[in-house]
């Protein structure tokens, strides 16, 4: 755990994009005229880019640079959409971060799953497998999380869901962005082993024993 | 049993794509056609290891699972031809229509592991049998959105913008089958998981098992 850590790529970029979202907040036009929803944001989604490191430098897992990356982007476009009013000026914003974000989810599900395949003894996906449950994930993902929204908004009366357009946009967008990642993932397992893929997260043996773990 | 299962799904399809005139003159196109993916699906994932020169049989747990959701929905079919479908009706429609997805992804689950160099433990095989049902039921959510652009609802943020109750009442028309549907399949699985421990007692037959 003492061992030192050299600086990395991904490192530079979660504080790069950290910072530049909280100068983004402290724009004195945001703190004088009181816009607390946007500060807040901005401040959560500066706290979320710094994830990725934390958990490097804690010695929990190292994530990938090309994921790093895509969350970062993820998050920087969620927070300048919210502070800069583009969610409100432009009718694509939307569209296009929740595709980004749909990639970044998406490519969190294919990792841990090659994780799951191979650190659990009893599970063995393959690269297809690996790929179908990414999809299907993805897909059911769309669903409950349109369904907590429609739920949510029937029992407190809040304002999730916008209308049945955006309700069937977003799930559009969700399922580009997992296409997207799809081909990349194809690509991608085609010229790696999933023992490379694993060893590059450098999980600690905590997680490792977790995912392991047989629980049927 | 699987004969029976067979069947009735078969029964089903050709009810779910039998014109709407036939049957009563309120039925819709759009949740019939769902029930023809579904009671097709199924007719390939239980016939499919039978027909495998290595193949097997799926036990009776499994198979009365999958049985009871498909009997039931001819019940309602039947029913509706006298009566038309209401909006009770179809949710107890998608209701059953989750349950059988769920049986039936459960069903492809044990013939992936079968039959490809995927190999999944029975936690795993449940979790695929929820995403099935999730992305039949995504196909549903579909399905119903385009219908509700067919039936000339407000759909468009601008249009629920000024109206809290209209924009509830339409989402309501989209999202309802949906959360019925997502209710139903964890409930399903939770079953599932209960009859299923043990997997290849409980699961897969050979052929004297007929």
């Amino acid at each position: 755990m003492s061992e030192k850590k050299p600086f990395t790529t991904a490192d530079m970029l979660c504080i790069l994009t950290a910072l530049a979202l909280l100068s983004l907040s402290f724009r004195p036009a945001h703190v004088e005229n009181g816009l607390t929803y946007g500060f807040y944001t901005g401040l959560f989604t500066a706290a979320i880019c710094l994830v990725p490191f934390l958990l490097r430098r804690m010695g929990f897992m190292t994530l990938p640079l090309t994921f790093v990356m895509v969350l970062e982007t993820a998050l920087f476009l969620h927070g300048y959409g919210v502070l800069s009013g583009s969610y409100d000026r432009y009718v694509w914003y939307d569209f296009m971060t929740h595709v980004i974000s749909s990639m970044a989810v998406c490519l969190c599900v294919f990792y841990a799953l090659i994780a799951v395949s191979q650190n659990d003894k009893r599970t063995m996906m393959g690269k297809d497998g690996v790929l179908l449950f990414t999809m299907l994930i993805m897909t059911a993902f769309g669903i409950y999380w349109e369904t907590a929204e429609f739920v949510l908004d029937m029992l407190t009366g809040s304002h999730m869901q916008y209308g049945p357009f955006d309700t069937i946009a977003d799930m559009v967008s969700n399922v580009i962005g997992a296409a997207i990642i799809g081909i990349y993932a194809r690509h991608f397992i085609a010229h790696h082993s999933g023992y490379d893929i694993v060893e590059g997260f450098e999980m600690s043996g905590r997680l490792a024993r977790f995912i392991s773990q047989e629980r049927d | 049993m699987t004969g029976a299962l067979v069947a009735l799904s078969l029964a089903i399809a050709m009810l779910s794509i039998a014109p709407s005139g036939i049957l009563a003159p309120e039925t819709s196109w759009m949740q019939e056609w769902m029930w023809f993916i579904v009671s097709i699906s199924g007719l390939f994932i239980v016939a499919y290891p039978n027909n495998k020169p290595d193949g097997f049989y799926f036990r009776k747990p499994i198979l009365v699972m999958a049985l009871i959701p498909v009997a039931l929905q001819a019940v309602l079919a039947f029913y509706a031809m006298a009566e038309g479908w209401d909006w009770n009706m179809r949710n107890v429609s998608v209701a059953l229509m989750a349950w059988a997805s769920v049986s039936y992804g459960y069903m492809l689950a044990i013939s992936i592991d079968s039959f490809t160099e995927t190999k999944l433990s029975n936690r795993w095989m449940l979790v695929f049998s929820l995403l099935f049902c999730m992305a039949i039921v995504s196909l549903q959510m579909f399905s119903q959105f385009v219908f509700m652009v067919s039936e000339g609802y407000p759909i468009f943020d601008g249009d629920l913008f000024l109206s809290v109750e209209k924009r509830l009442e339409v989402n309501a028309v989209l999202g309802t089958n949906a959360t019925v549907a997502v209710i139903v399949s964890i409930l399903t699985s939770a079953v599932l998981r209960k009859i299923t421990c043990g997997k290849d007692q409980v699961l897969r037959g050979g052929a004297e098992d007929e």
